[in-house]
């Protein structure tokens, strides 16, 4: 095996089992629901984005008026 | 539970809508120019391991589903950053589609010093194929965790 292909399988055995560890670590996060968390997360998220949205809509007809 | 969901999600696509993209427009269509190569050496007869062996266009697959899950994981940020599968997931498919850069600019420079050395070719092509089936799995899971994260139920 030449020294590139050594750096080469080096490289690839590495990223890949990394890949293959934050596949495995989110399969785990979805099999035991803590994704659910996220989710809740998420829709706080929505409401700050509707909250502000609504502010902006409402300073613009106060402007208009 | 159903009433503390903002109105915004009703936009949202569902979970199997998400995943039918995914495959349509990341697996199907990033596998044309591997398919297109196949096809125009199959109509001048010269169709072999060997052609495939030259062809980096397998590395354009990695390079898409990591792009594009890098994409949706970066629009997920305002409400996943910071957590530790968010960095992971990140720091991965980042990593991936970096040393798939390299695997193709390889391939090029292997071309041009040294066509005749299947060796090497043989290799780059091998790790490749793996970097890419890791690399689709890794952007696979990512969008089916935030498709259900993000989807209507």
């Amino acid at each position: 095996m030449s020294t590139v292909e050594l750096i080469l399988a080096i490289a690839s055995v590495l990223i890949s089992a990394f890949a293959l560890f934050a596949s495995a670590y989110a399969v785990l996060t979805i099999s035991r629901g803590r994704d659910k968390a996220y989710r809740q997360k998420y829709y706080e998220f929505l409401r700050q984005k509707e909250r502000v949205e609504q502010r902006i809509v409402d300073a613009r007809d106060h402007q208009s008026t | 539970m159903v009433a503390d969901q903002p109105q915004i999600q009703s936009k949202t696509p569902v979970l199997g809508e998400k995943l039918a993209r995914w495959v349509v427009f990341n697996l199907i269509l990033a596998l044309f120019p591997l398919g297109t190569t196949l096809f125009v050496h199959s109509l001048a007869g010269k169709l072999s391991y060997q052609v495939l062996l030259n062809s980096p266009e397998i590395l354009f697959l990695a390079l898409m589903v990591s792009a594009t899950a890098l994409r949706d994981l970066y629009e997920a940020s305002p409400f996943l950053r910071g957590e530790v599968l968010y960095t992971v997931l990140y720091y991965a498919l980042f990593l991936g589609l970096i040393l798939a850069a390299v695997f193709y600019g390889l391939f090029v420079l292997d071309s041009v010093n040294n066509p005749s050395t299947p060796e090497v070719r043989a290799a780059l092509f091998k790790y490749a194929n793996i970097l890419t089936v890791v690399l689709c799995v890794c952007s696979f899971i990512t969008v089916l965790l935030l498709s259900r994260i993000e989807s209507r139920k």
